[in-house]
């Protein structure tokens, strides 16, 4: 079947959004490793409890999820600093004393097992708080339809999550790049040891990042549930896709995780038209292992930030 | 271990291993011995059934209908005696549609609860994947909502099902679309496994044979949220009907997505909607979709109205349709076993296959594979006072209302 070009501009559009989203949780996830050297097989349920709390708080208060995602997203990085100090951080301690400081590298075994051990105990809680039953996150937007010329149209909602996404993420890179605690951030990332010897509290760090990482989680799910439904194993879903945009974009290169969400994206719409779409997932792991075979690095790899 | 011997004046160096060795096996004979004791079925006491479902995972939902429908239904039985005078005890399992869980927690049925029938699963594969080892062990099979037609083709005696199959659904659906909507071209869209694949094989041999043209035949994985790629490929095919195979939080997305990028036709699904959390899910995008059903709370039957009345006094929600089919399965059990008057699984296997009775989904009577003989519903979600509900549109007997075609529903 020829692509007609209205179906092709459809895919490209759809494509980019979807894009934002996966750059937004992988941008998460590749925060955590760049910083704290740590596989988080648990970000993928902080993006589950952001969209429950979400529908918690619009039935609870009444009002849009858009306007309360930011708010739900904010209380789960709490839980992400808690959960930090609580369960990380006596393992990092450990970690520094057994190798020290010069060999500041986290990715233990022990690391994996507890994050994986963290994913399954929060379906299985989100499970029984909220049942297993798919709910809807009630929204105005989801019913006004965008209409386009040439046939095209999108709700509103996933314009707003669209714009939601890269707001956020125009916001961190500033963050980043521009104040003295991003660029904090980006020491630890680069030398830890260096970083610790210059003054900076990298336990406090840490806290920092993870609070980054969990609440941009917790708002890409809190603003893609009135768009699918949500479920306690939504994370699982998410988090294998999340982990292809780390590696394709470079593990811990947080432009890169950007650029590469995109990519995905794109590449998923695109696939689908060419490959036909029950390939689509394929196309995804397709390019990762592309990525990987080319450029072991990444696409934007050893030009860490 | 050491000091207990060293008490009993036994450790000798040279004899220390033996020593060990020796009460290693007095403590396993023991045990083994006082479990063997305790597990003699006594006469007159309960009987266990197992219920198997997926209680975890993605299909946590239906395993809650069939859940709340086997307490439910093992309840009812019991206040009233039991069967031939035995309380029913139940065990259930949880298998996340899983075949290795499933394998599993049925050889801990048997061996260790040593059920005497099984009741379940959702998922064919699982179901599929089980049924060699009840046969082996001449265990019941109560299959309650798995469709794969194969699961009663294979002839196993001890096996039964308690709804229409994957091909008397999909048959019946396909004729009522033919003859009720005369679409000249159709889209099909399944999830890609067993389930979607058969779906769309048979719906659209059957719509083929009567001049169909199917424009469009699409897949999705399973855990897919995003469909767009998928509708907007059957967007450009222009279908009369979209045909969709798939469980209710996809096929609401589905509904959600098409909409969401202007592409109003009619779908019509097979029976994995039939639910009060379907329609609160998709909302009013579900207004218009046709699908088959196996059983409907609204429905007039005395049968089925007694159950809807026991089930939501018991759970307050309405029962879905898997929860009709697990109650079914159980009273196929209890009318069995009465007709048989004894509990001889052959002379029970037997009687499955004589007996007629009324069920949540109507007059149920098995064929000699095992197969429930039921009527299918066709049903249309309409907007009824302000509220969705299914409208049964067939079989005349139940008819509710009239199929309104999706040009009036959203313009053209």
């Amino acid at each position: 079947m020829a692509v007609q070009p209205t179906l092709f501009m459809e895919q490209t559009v759809l494509g980019l959004m979807m894009g934002g989203i996966y750059a937004a949780v992988g941008v998460g996830l590749t925060m955590i490793f760049g910083v704290m050297k740590l596989s988080n097989f648990a970000h993928g349920e902080f993006y589950m409890i952001g969209a429950f709390l979400t529908y918690t708080l619009v039935t609870a208060l009444g009002g849009d999820p858009y306007l309360l995602a930011p708010v739900s997203a904010i209380a789960v990085g709490l839980v992400g600093i808690a959960l930090n100090k609580i369960v990380f951080l006596s393992l990092y301690k450990e970690l520094r004393e057994a190798k020290g400081a010069a060999a500041f590298f986290f990715q233990d075994l022990r690391f994996i097992m507890l994050t994986i051990g963290l994913s399954i105990l929060f379906v299985d809680l989100a499970l029984v708080l909220w049942g297993p039953i798919p709910i809807a996150i009630p929204s105005a937007f989801t019913s006004y339809v965008v209409k386009l010329p040439g046939g095209l149209s999108f709700s509103l909602a996933r314009i707003m999550a669209f714009i939601v996404a890269m707001v956020s993420l125009v916001v961190l890179y500033t963050f980043l790049m521009t104040t003295k605690t991003g660029k904090a951030i980006r020491a630890t990332s680069q030398n830890p040891s260096a970083a610790a010897l210059v003054g900076i509290n990298t336990y406090k760090i840490y806290d920092i990042t993870m609070f980054i990482s969990t609440s941009l989680a917790a708002l890409s799910g809190g603003i893609l549930g009135p768009i699918y439904n949500i479920y306690p194993t939504m994370g699982l879903d998410v988090v294998a896709k999340a982990f292809v945009v780390v590696i394709t974009g470079g593990m811990g290169n947080i432009v890169g995780s950007m650029l590469a969400g995109f990519l995905i994206g794109l590449a998923e719409g695109w696939g689908g038209l060419i490959f036909g779409t029950e390939y689509r997932q394929v196309v995804a792991f397709l390019i990762m292992i592309l990525v990987l075979w080319f450029r072991p690095q990444g696409i934007l790899g050893g030009r860490r930030r | 271990m050491n000091w207990i011997l060293c008490e009993l004046g036994v450790a000798m160096p040279v004899s220390r291993n033996l020593a060990i060795g020796l009460v290693i096996i007095i403590a396993v004979v023991g045990i083994a011995t006082a479990f063997l004791l305790t597990m003699k079925p006594a006469g007159g006491e309960t009987v266990k059934i197992g219920l198997i479902a997926p209680l975890t995972g993605s299909l946590a939902e239906h395993g809650l209908d069939m859940k709340q429908a086997a307490i439910l239904a093992v309840d009812e039985i019991n206040s009233k005696g039991g069967i031939l005078g035995r309380k029913i005890e139940l065990v259930i399992e949880d298998t996340a549609c899983k075949a290795d869980l499933a394998t599993a927690a049925v050889q801990k049925l048997i061996t260790q609860d040593k059920v005497y029938a099984v009741v379940g699963e959702y998922c064919s594969t699982v179901t599929l994947a089980v049924q060699p080892t009840l046969m082996e062990n001449k265990r019941l099979l109560l299959v309650p909502v798995s469709v794969a037609t194969k699961i009663t083709e294979q002839g196993y005696k001890y096996t039964a099902r308690s709804c229409a199959n994957q091909w008397m659904q999909t048959t019946q659906h396909a004729d009522f679309i033919v003859s009720h909507l005369k679409p000249k071209t159709a889209a099909m869209l399944g999830i890609n496994d067993d389930y979607g694949r058969e779906g769309l094989k048979i719906w659209g041999d059957r719509v083929k044979e009567k001049g169909v043209r199917i424009v469009a035949e699409e897949y999705f994985d399973a855990g897919t949220t995003d469909f767009t790629p998928q509708l907007s490929k059957i967007k450009a095919a222009n279908p009369d009907v979209i045909f969709v195979v798939a469980n209710i939080r996809d096929a609401a997305n589905i509904l959600k997505q098409a909409h969401e990028i202007g592409l109003y036709k009619q779908f019509s699904m097979l029976g994995g909607v039939t639910s009060e959390e379907f329609l609160q899910l998709a909302g009013d995008d579900a207004i218009g979709l046709v699908h088959v059903s196996y059983f409907e709370p609204t429905s007039k039957r005395p049968a089925a109205q007694e159950f809807v009345q026991k089930f939501v006094q018991r759970w307050n929600r309405m029962p879905a349709m898997y929860s009709a089919g697990v109650w079914d399965a159980f009273m196929t059990l209890k009318y069995a076993v009465e007709k048989a008057g004894t509990w001889d699984v052959d002379k029970v296997a037997d009687a499955i296959r004589t007996i007629r009775f009324e069920g949540a989904q109507g007059t149920i009577y098995y064929d000699e594979k095992g197969q429930a003989q039921t009527k299918v519903l066709l049903v249309q979600v309409q907007k009824v006072d302000g509220k969705l509900k299914r409208v049964i549109l067939y079989p005349e007997s139940d008819k509710e209302g009239e199929y309104i075609p999706p040009e009036r529903l959203w313009g053209s």
